[in-house]
């Protein structure tokens, strides 16, 4: 039975397909087609926010400079360039993620730096109304504003000193990791993730292939078993040698016993095996048969693998 | 249990992503966490309580004192002091929750006494790594003699052992981090049974699961340390504000220092057992391939199952 907490986080999103706690968020198209969002949490937008208060304030100390240059040199009474500071920095502040927004494809430099983007909660590009909410709302998620009597009774009560935790707690809480101007724009921020290159497997070992020749014909995987195959061939180069042997044992096991094959094939090797039969044989197989011609009697007892491997591809193929 | 269906997705992840998947854990177990953080808590905010509360009379205390006639100076003493014990003391206290947390990755819930039984059976190892190698009962010295005399003539050298001390757990806590998970999760023994050489110490373990990444490791805890005061300072002056609201009173009063000041120390100290362990999966992930093994794992007890020929 789901508890109050998992029917939350699964109307969240924030939970995938095996109801396990992860930080993607799938958006479905009203074309029904299902798009994979990572969303951005708190601690993965924060540096993008003092990048930006960095900027602005980088961009707002330039100009104060320059006015003060400015109004030395011509003579401008002090009310007026300081009544200019202030606009521009008033600007500044207020404007300038909602233009970067707008018309940036919801992105601001800090954003664009850490690679994140804000869209709409249905996966489209944020407009300029959104980006005007959401911006213009920041100063509640600052809240509670704490005042400087806090360290010291002799200060002026001036309650300039963000705290930020409605932001954490509602960004905790929230649907998405939204804040309150993300609540009231209808948006999310998300990772800009780059495209998944499938990994360059490479099976150094030349026995791999012998082996996988001597797997059952009438064995086949289910799609977890060739998913958990799959991923160890990708991963195991990172690994020891010892650990290999260690992971690939837990499955080489009661694989040896249903092949019948010897006790001590290194689980390693045999775990290689069936990846190479799964996914690069069997590929290469497919192609030769299609393009190849009709075998003649002679030919039917020749080693496949033989005519499987000259055909592979460079990365895909195994050493012979 | 089926290995492979967890209730946080196992896959390698960066600092900022870790931190971040802390929150939903949060949100997810905050009851049980809750639970299971209050009970191990209870005993040690008490005693602190009793301790520390004869270093908040700081009128007195200033009155006996010739050195020091600022009022501050005692204040920030106690502050110190008590977020410094505190976060000594967290990784004993929050024993349950870190077994707890390790269960519920299976979508085991355990019942409380099944945790606080696993957690009793591996006392005598908790008590010796993480109460007196790694300090968080050793902290209780400071705290004894401070009770007993908190005029003592020690305004240098109580806050300079505490400010060894701290700085000697943090980077011990920062090169090797998941002792708690070691000891409680994998169940690793002190000394290496004499009829179970498949079976790793705990210094054997700990040294094979840390070493190789050391700098990483390390890197990650000053992340975190930052995270986590960022995170203390905003609860801290967020409880000032509401108290200000309740009471009218804007300054920081001895409320604060006895319940609220601890409080939001021990919060964060909770929030960073679990952070702690999401860092311990991600290591496991990135050094040992946990997610295959748990894979492997599932896949080995299916076949076992059902043949799928």
């Amino acid at each position: 039975m789901e508890s109050y907490g998992t029917r939350r986080l699964l109307d969240c999103g924030l939970v995938n397909a095996q109801n396990s706690i992860d930080l993607t968020a799938v958006i479905t198209t009203p074309e029904n087609i299902q798009f994979e969002y990572r969303i951005a949490g708190p601690f993965r937008r924060l540096p993008a926010f003092f990048l930006d208060f960095v900027l602005r304030s980088v961009f707002v100390s330039a100009f104060f400079i320059l006015m003060l240059l400015v109004g030395a040199t011509a003579a401008l009474p002090t009310g007026m360039i300081f009544f200019v500071i202030f606009l521009v920095s008033f600007a500044f502040d207020w404007f300038y993620g909602l233009f970067f927004e707008s018309y940036w494809n919801g992105q601001t430099p800090g954003k664009w730096l850490t690679r994140i983007r804000v869209i709409s909660v249905d996966g489209r590009p944020i407009n300029a109304y959104q980006a005007t909410v959401r911006n213009f709302l920041r100063l509640a998620d600052f809240a509670p504003m704490v005042s400087f009597e806090v360290f010291s009774s002799d200060s002026p009560p001036v309650y300039a000193i963000p705290t930020f935790l409605v932001s954490l707690l509602c960004m905790t809480i929230s649907p998405r990791f939204q804040r309150l101007g993300d609540l009231a724009a209808g948006t999310m921020v998300v990772v800009n993730q780059r495209s998944w290159v499938p990994a360059n497997i490479k099976l150094e070992d030349t026995r791999v292939a012998s082996l996988s020749e001597l797997i059952p014909p009438n064995f086949r995987m289910t799609s977890t078993l060739a998913k958990a195959i799959a991923l160890y061939a990708e991963r195991r180069s990172r690994l020891s040698i010892g650990r290999r042997t260690e992971l690939a044992s837990h499955l080489s096991q009661p694989l040896l016993k249903q092949f019948g094959l010897l006790r001590d094939t290194s689980p390693d090797l045999l775990l290689c095996a069936l990846y190479y039969r799964e996914f690069v044989a069997k590929d290469t197989f497919s192609d030769v048969k299609r393009f190849a011609p009709t075998p003649s009697a002679d030919s039917t007892n020749e080693p496949v693998n033989a005519i499987a491997s000259d055909s592979l591809p460079p990365i895909l193929k195994a050493p012979q | 249990m089926q290995l492979d269906k967890t209730a946080i997705t196992i896959s390698q992840r960066s600092g900022v992503e870790v931190i971040d998947l802390s929150l939903l854990v949060v949100r997810r177990y905050w009851q049980s966490i809750a639970f299971f953080a209050f009970v191990g808590i209870l005993p040690f905010a008490i005693v602190n309580l009793v301790l520390l509360w004869p270093m908040t009379q700081y009128e007195s205390l200033m009155i006996a004192s010739r050195d020091f006639t600022d009022v501050g100076v005692y204040h920030f003493r106690y502050l110190c002091t008590v977020t410094a014990i505190i976060l000594v003391q967290a990784p004993i206290a929050l024993s349950p929750v870190t077994y707890f947390i390790g269960q519920a990755v299976f979508i085991e819930q355990p019942t409380a006494r099944q945790v606080f039984s696993a957690v009793w059976k591996r006392c005598g190892a908790i008590l010796l790594i993480l109460g007196i190698l790694r300090l968080s009962l050793i902290v209780f010295v400071p705290a004894v003699f401070l009770f007993l005399d908190p005029a003592l003539k020690l305004e240098v050298e109580i806050p300079l052992y505490l400010f060894c001390l701290c700085g000697l757990v943090f980077c011990i806590r920062g090169f090797r981090p998941f002792a708690a998970e070691i000891l409680l999760l994998e169940r690793c023994p002190i000394r290496k049974p004499k009829n179970r050489q498949d079976q790793l110490a705990y210094g054997q373990r700990s040294k094979w699961l840390h070493s190789s990444l050391d700098l990483q490791l390390f890197g990650n805890h000053i992340g975190i340390t930052i995270v986590e005061i960022l995170t203390a300072l905003s609860i801290a002056l967020s409880l000032v504000f509401l108290i200000g609201v309740l009471t009218g009173n804007w300054s920081w009063g001895i409320w604060m220092d006895l319940f609220l000041f601890p409080l939001t120390i021990w919060l964060v100290a909770i929030w960073a057992t679990v952070i702690r362990f999401l860092f311990y999966m991600n290591s496991r992930i990135r050094t040992e391939g946990w997610e295959i093994e748990l894979r492997l794992k599932a896949e080995a007890q299916r076949l076992q199952e059902v043949p799928t020929w």
